[in-house]
């Protein structure tokens, strides 16, 4: 059985040739190497580095071709010969699905991702059908495509894109069907016209052939009932024909009438409407009125003359209230005067196809609306997305959140991310990223606010479209008089931080600020511009030595003034958005870049960052005396800056790594990362220190003692050098907690309407202050 | 000065007032009146901070504000201006109850006795008795140049009526009223009348003097404090004037002389604890906060100072926790200085309450956790402990 062992054995050690790696190197046919191509992260092989959309059509006069892209240049710096109207004959090949068969039915959309792999380019291509009364088949096939270079965002996100795009085509197909319902009934009424006036006309042809002679007094005086150029038609048109096509119509009619339910659209449309009439002059409604009148005329006049420049002008234009509250009333067709029409679709090649405003009126617009919200939206890097995504997990209980300088970083009263990663018991495990379904952006981008549509809107428009439900809230109130339900108990002193997950956080309907808009770190720092939060921190940073003891006041939560005369202005601006991404709590108007009035204590209430100016000699009267205590002030006059010293690692840390970064994108990175990891450490500390027995036994007590004060102070330290915070670290920590604490308290106490606004309670912290110079 | 004393780092700032506001009156507990020379009386909700009404009668700054709770115990609110009316409010509904607008006189002072009592006086060019829905009484007409400027009730029956230099004892019953008897002169004008004890009430002046007078007899029993000499002092300032007269535990006294303040005994005239210099002006208020561990001061200065025995409150926590029934009926002093036996004790500067820009006018223990403070600047603002918070 073995015999012939040695032999094979003795084939293989002694003929074959060892490589150096001791495998026998076999030459593999052409066909099983795999296609070797270098790794090409930044796409720059890709005919586009930009993603852009493109809708495109199948013409049935031209074929395929590019319609719009957006942005409207976006193919300028095209490389490789890539070129659009290719690209549309390739994107509508892919599914170009046609209605065949006698009778007209709906078709649905459809999408499919597409790789142009000789471009280097990739796309999502979402088809749609429009409808026409012009056009073959009364169809318009229609198609918006995603392209950008990225293979993986689509990959990731097609889904959500489904959803988008489903949106989208759900305005352009609803404006549509307003236009096309109302043409079709204006087609009919037409149909029936011609009918009657067809066996008129078929009357006075049998008289004509009965009385050839006999009575031309009576011929005359019928025919001078008719019109010549009717008659032209008239003689064209069977009465089998006409029998068909007013059955085909009526057909038509059936099916599309019962689609025009979606009052909310319609309601859109309308505001759409009012808008641009109130900024248009009233003396054009007139114009528009009369416009529209040629318009549908011109649309059933069989004659197939070429419109006017005027007509199409008009064309482009919105159409009137009048107008689209006729599509919108059926009952109001009667007021059209119907003509002979043919039956038979004979078009004209010299009348050019309705564009996509013309089809889709008000519902274009929204429509492209839309897709500028969805290009800027998906056109950002990948990984913002993801971050993002996460980010907008936790935005809600939004009382839970916690922000600095806006940007998210966690929420303490749902578990959401990060905890998962550090605690072992979490006692239901829950998702990183929700699921597509439930899906954000689907949330971010369908609310009205699209129309102004800004990365930073979209957390806005989040929390905007959550609805509150009386319900939902009094179980808030339960829960949050229950810290522990909510927050799970944890023992200070244990090393195992045990947080419990409440079954149900429905916390999801809570709107605390709907007025501020908030970010994710990853949206800040791709989209960093000179306007944004924190752009200039690193020449501050190099400039000032004293950076530390600023961004200590700014994180524990005392009130900094920048202060110096009216020159300086635009430098001390300069500080304060520098400053601005160090604010913690998004509460509104937390900061002011420019104030000339003297500071007064209300303000203590909101101001967290306030730069101020004056003339050199009433400088002092910028912050009161009554006042110094509590704020840290930053002089640029006499360069001196006042406050509470800072003692600690944290932010000597972001002081020192200056040097380590030469530009501001990734310094601002790393900054979010500390604060990030500042987060955690208050995460833990509320859930186990300030939701604890500790913390309830300390406020039932007077602890104006400095037993009292020193236990706590015992404890929170203790605490602190267990989450690695030294002296003035844990008062950062402290405060983080405090900013949620107030959040809460605040959202508990928002909704209840009153004569005279409740005021916030204000937090001042006197604490000793040292003077610093700065060079 | 980091302040680790200073309980109160939580404030609520009670915005509405746009000129002086120098009344300051407890409702009930929740609620309180703050009204001054904007005309404007306000109603704040003190938990929360709301407006909850704005009483808006008068045409002139108000002279005199207070609460009256008569037999029904409902609440009535009280409130005279220079526009020479008195109006009668129900001060958690808002509504104007009754307007007063004979005879025609600007009313200084309202004298109410604490509780159950059907009538209420008020004083001006002449003193009156009104009922407690605002029916004239009795009018007793003043032959003198000096209006009424305070009075103060020693009983349900007795009122010490003051103008200028000069006391005047009054009687009455809920029908009638009769002056009884003008007590000796003072030498100089006489800024603070108060009720001590059951027999005993005291008077202090701009001279410096304070007499200690007898309920019984209206003698004057011995002077708490002399009269100083140059007590005018240069440009007629009045160094040694005595601002605020405050009762603590029957016999003792918190005396507030310009800058500086002092806690008396008045049966030994020993002072048990004094700050000759307290503050940078004149004090206007003290009394004790923080469950009487605490007292406060606050002057013209625009700041609250806060002052204690730092071994009492040390060991005043724990004591609290376990007692903190029996705590609110023992005598404020054994709190203040933490022990039963009373002896002269310095006191600390625990902190200081910055905040208003002005004269601070009126200081009123609010609750358990702070007290309240009206300005010359508009603002009312109520100091919490903001650990408590």
């Amino acid at each position: 059985m073995f015999g012939g062992y040695t032999e094979v054995a003795a084939y293989y050690v002694d003929n074959e040739p060892l490589s150096s790696s001791g495998y026998p190197e076999l030459p593999l046919p052409e066909e099983y190497i795999p296609p070797y191509s270098t790794p090409d992260p930044w796409h720059q092989k890709a005919a586009c580095q930009e993603d852009f959309i493109l809708i495109a059509e199948f013409s049935e006069r031209e074929g395929p071709k590019p319609v719009i892209t957006i942005p409207t240049n976006c193919c300028q710096k095209a490389k490789n010969g890539f070129d659009l109207n290719d690209f549309s004959v390739r994107l509508m090949s892919v599914d170009f699905q046609t209605v065949a068969g006698d009778s007209f039915a709906l078709s649905e959309d459809s999408y499919v991702l597409v790789s142009e792999t000789k471009y280097g380019i990739y796309a999502y291509v979402h088809h749609f059908t429009l409808y026409d009364s012009q056009a073959r088949g009364f169809v318009r096939p229609f198609c918006m495509a995603f392209v950008t270079p990225d293979h993986g965002k689509l990959i990731a996100s097609h889904k959500e894109m489904a959803s988008e795009f489903s949106k989208v085509s759900h305005c352009f197909k609803y404006g549509n069907l307003l236009l096309f319902v109302k043409d079709m009934s204006y087609y009919l009424s037409d149909l029936m016209y011609t009918k009657e006036r067809f066996s008129d006309f078929e009357k006075i042809r049998e008289k004509e052939k009965e009385n050839d002679d006999e009575n031309p007094q009576e011929l005359l005086l019928l025919e001078a009932f008719n019109n010549p150029n009717e008659d032209h038609i008239l003689e064209s048109v069977t009465e089998q024909g006409l029998a068909t096509a007013i059955r085909e119509v009526k057909h038509i009619l059936d099916v599309t009438t019962v689609l025009m339910n979606d009052s909310d659209m319609e309601q859109r449309f309308r505001t759409l409407e009012q808008k641009s009439r109130s900024t248009s002059e009233s003396n054009e409604g007139n114009e528009l009125s009369s416009e529209n009148f040629q318009y549908s005329c011109s649309l059933h006049s069989e004659s197939g003359q070429p419109w006017t420049d005027a007509e199409k002008v008009a064309q482009h234009r919105p159409s009137s209230v009048n107008d689209l509250e006729d599509s919108w009333n059926m009952d109001h067709y009667e007021m059209y005067k119907p003509r002979v029409v043919r039956t038979t679709n004979k078009k004209g090649f010299d009348e050019s196809l309705r564009t996509l405003h013309e089809l889709c009126r008000w519902g274009a617009k929204e429509g492209l609306g839309l897709l500028r919200g969805i290009h800027r939206y998906f056109s950002r890097d990948m990984t913002t997305l993801h971050i993002e995504r996460r980010d907008a997990a936790s935005i809600e209980p939004s009382p839970g959140l916690l922000t600095i300088g806006r940007s998210v970083q966690l929420n303490f009263l749902s578990c959401a991310g990060p905890l998962k990663s550090v605690s072992d018991e979490v006692t239901s495990p829950c998702s990183l990223v929700s699921s597509p379904s439930g899906n954000i952006t689907q949330r971010w981008l369908s609310d009205d606010t699209l129309a102004s549509f800004h990365s930073a809107e979209s957390f806005l428009s989040c929390s905007e479209g959550a609805s509150s439900d009386e319900s939902k809230r009094s179980s808030l109130d339960r829960k949050l008089s229950e810290p522990e339900d909510v927050a799970g108990c944890a023992s200070a002193f244990s090393s195992e931080y045990t947080v419990v997950r409440p079954d149900s956080l429905d916390f999801q309907s809570a709107v605390l600020f709907p007025q501020v808009p908030v970010i994710s770190a990853a949206d800040h720092i791709t989209n960093l511009s000179t306007k944004s939060l924190g752009h200039g921190f690193l020449s501050f940073v190099g400039r000032y030595a004293v950076t530390p003891h600023v961004l200590f006041s700014l994180l524990c939560g005392r009130p900094l003034v920048i202060i110096g005369t009216t020159r300086k202005e635009t430098d001390i601006r300069a500080m304060v958005t520098a400053l601005c991404c160090f604010v913690p709590g998004h509460a509104s108007h937390s900061v002011c870049a420019w104030l000339t009035r003297p500071l007064k204590l209300t303000d203590l209430s909101k101001f967290r960052l306030v730069g101020m100016g004056r003339e050199k000699k009433s400088m002092d009267q910028l912050v009161p005396n009554s006042l110094k205590n509590y704020v840290s002030v930053l002089n640029m006059e006499t360069k001196t800056l006042s406050c509470p010293a800072y003692q600690g690692g944290i932010l000597t840390e972001i002081y020192k790594k200056r040097k380590a970064f030469r530009h501001e994108k990734p310094y601002l990175s790393y900054i979010h990362s500390v604060l990030y990891d500042l987060s955690h450490k208050a995460l833990f500390y509320y859930h186990a220190f300030s939701t604890s027995e500790v913390a309830a036994t300390n406020e039932i007590t007077n602890s104006i003692s400095t037993a009292e004060r020193s236990r706590y102070q015992f404890l929170s330290n203790k605490f602190g050098s267990k989450l690695r915070l030294a002296d003035c670290d844990i008062k950062i920590v402290q405060y983080l907690v405090e900013v949620i604490k107030c959040q809460q308290i605040q959202f508990l106490h928002k909704d209840e309407s009153f004569p005279g606004a409740p005021q916030p309670n204000i937090k001042l912290q006197p604490s000793k202050c040292t003077v610093f110079k700065m060079s | 000065d980091a302040q680790i004393f200073n309980p109160f780092t939580e404030i609520q700032v009670f915005n509405g007032h746009t000129n002086i506001v120098r009344f300051l009156v407890d409702i009930d507990g929740q609620n309180f009146a703050s009204a001054g020379d904007d005309h404007l009386i306000f109603i704040w909700d003190a938990f929360d901070g709301r407006r909850q009404q704005v009483l808006d009668e008068h045409t002139r700054p108000l002279t005199c504000l207070s609460v009256f709770r008569n037999c029904a115990s409902s609440c009535i609110l009280l409130s005279a201006a220079s526009d020479k009316i008195i109006c009668l409010w129900n001060p958690l509904s808002g509504d104007l109850l009754r307007v007063l607008k004979e005879p025609v006189f600007t009313t200084r002072a309202f004298g109410v006795y604490s509780d159950n009592v059907d009538v209420f006086y008020s004083g001006g060019e002449s003193l009156c008795m009104w009922s407690h829905n605002g029916e004239l009484i009795k009018e007793i007409k003043r032959n003198d140049a000096e209006d009424v400027q305070m009075i103060t009730m020693l009983s349900k029956s007795i009122l010490i009526v003051t103008a200028n230099r000069k006391m005047t004892v009054c009687e009455s019953d809920e029908t009638d009223l009769e002056e009884l008897v003008n007590l000796p002169l003072h030498n100089e004008k006489i800024t603070c009348v108060t009720r001590l004890n059951d027999s005993h009430f005291a008077s202090g002046s701009l001279d410096g003097s304070i007499i200690l007078w007898s309920s019984n007899d209206f003698s004057r029993v011995k002077f708490l404090s002399l009269k100083r000499q140059d007590f005018q002092g240069s440009n007629h300032c009045f160094p040694y004037s005595v601002q605020c007269l405050s009762p603590v535990d029957e016999f003792y006294v918190i005396c507030a002389m310009n800058c500086g303040f002092y806690i008396q005994d008045i049966r030994t005239n020993k002072h048990l604890a004094a700050v000759s210099t307290a503050h940078y002006s004149k004090i206007r208020a003290a009394s004790f906060v923080f469950d009487n561990l605490v007292l406060a001061t606050s002057s013209e200065d625009g700041l609250i100072r806060l002052w204690g025995v730092l071994e009492s409150i040390e060991s005043a926590a724990r004591v609290m926790d376990s007692e903190y029934s029996e705590k609110s009926s023992a005598p404020v002093l054994d709190t203040f200085f933490g022990t039963k036996d009373y002896k002269k004790r310095s006191l600390q500067l625990l902190g200081e309450c910055t905040g208003h820009c002005g004269s601070v006018y009126k200081c009123l223990p609010y609750g358990m956790e702070g007290f309240m403070t009206c300005s010359a600047d508009g603002m009312v603002i109520l100091w919490k402990d903001g650990l408590r918070q």
